[in-house]
């Protein structure tokens, strides 16, 4: 039984990130919260590159551990925190029901989360080890030329046709193109009404955003009449 | 022999560890969001568990051979960005307003 340089790596990284994310909780300075989060952001991010999610690692970063933490530490740059390092909630009946049923949330997720085997789920084919794909999901034209990558447009076109016409030919696709590749291939032609939905999203975030903060007052106490 | 080879399945990193890491991290987000009293880290602590599902998503579409997973983790961060744009405007109104960020003045919070 040896483990391997993957299994320890993430044995480690999964150890910093409970405990930095148990720090974002019970760390007093908001401060230390958001760079303690970004901490943990970054190391899913190296999960997910593990995982061979190359883009998503990517995004994950730059989003969240830049953008969305960036915005978090502008924002308490605007607020007064020295009243701010206030003690985590009293100890008292209802603090311990709170800890007892979060307790009970996380038994029924980890214990869900380590019997789920292969067979448990009759919706999805899931392999608990690392597999290859069967054959039977590999087209004949890989099995020729394995490393095969289309560029193509005409040839991407076709693809997009068939995806959104077979919703089997999504698993052939998994094993043709590159990681980056297959995700826009489904999120141009499968998602691509959610992804518009997404768009006017933002924009109503953009929008409401804006309403919120801009009205009258700044957060700090400043001289009428100026 | 039978119990050697459950061990070594038990220690070799697979979908069950992923999930039960992104378990952990999602309860550690809740106990966050019940137990603080500062907008601001509730607001991290929803991040948090965003952050822990969009970790399972990404662990079942590695082992499931199937791209759809990480499709909605871009989804999610998208709304997780937009969430935390408002969710921070609105504590900047509080703040305005009452001089600290305590969501025992969200309810006075009236337009």
């Amino acid at each position: 039984m040896e483990l391997t340089a993957a299994d320890i790596l993430f044995y480690l990284f999964g150890f910093v990130s409970v405990v930095s994310a148990l720090m974002v909780v019970f760390v007093s300075n908001p401060i230390y919260s958001a760079l303690l989060l970004a901490v943990v952001m970054s190391i899913l991010g190296i999960f997910f590159f593990n995982l061979e999610a190359h883009f998503i690692a990517a995004a994950q970063v730059v989003v969240y551990a830049g953008a969305v933490m960036v915005l978090f530490v502008m924002v308490m740059m605007l607020f007064d925190l020295k009243r701010e390092k206030e003690e985590v909630a009293r100890f008292s009946i209802l603090t311990v029901l709170k800890i007892i049923s979060v307790g009970v949330v996380c038994g029924v997720l980890v214990g869900a989360g380590a019997m789920i085997t292969g067979d448990g789920m009759g919706f999805i084919k899931v392999s608990t080890t690392e597999a290859p794909p069967p054959p039977s999901m590999l087209l004949k034209s890989d099995i020729n030329a394995p490393t095969k990558q289309t560029t193509n447009p005409e040839e991407l076109k076709d693809e997009v046709v068939e995806i959104t016409q077979n919703p089997q030919a999504g698993v052939e696709i998994f094993t043709k193109y590159t990681d980056t590749q297959k995700l826009s291939l489904k999120l141009f032609s499968k998602y691509i009404f959610i992804f518009e939905l997404l768009s006017v999203l933002l924009l109503v975030a953009i929008v409401g955003a804006v309403a919120l903060a801009r009205s009258k007052g700044g957060t700090h106490h400043v001289t009428r009449g100026s | 022999m039978q119990d050697q080879k459950g061990a070594h399945t038990m220690l070799h990193v697979g979908l069950n560890h992923y999930l039960v890491l992104s378990g952990v991290l999602f309860s550690i987000g809740v106990l966050g969001v019940l137990l603080r009293k500062n907008a601001l880290i509730i607001l991290m602590s929803i991040e948090l568990m965003l952050n822990a599902v969009n970790l399972s998503f990404v662990a079942f579409s590695k082992y499931a051979q199937n791209m759809d997973g990480q499709i909605m983790v871009f989804f999610v961060m998208t709304i997780a960005a937009a969430e935390a744009a408002v969710g921070l405007a609105i504590a900047v109104a509080v703040f305005k307003r009452f001089k600290e960020v305590n969501i025992a003045h969200f309810e006075n919070l009236k337009g």
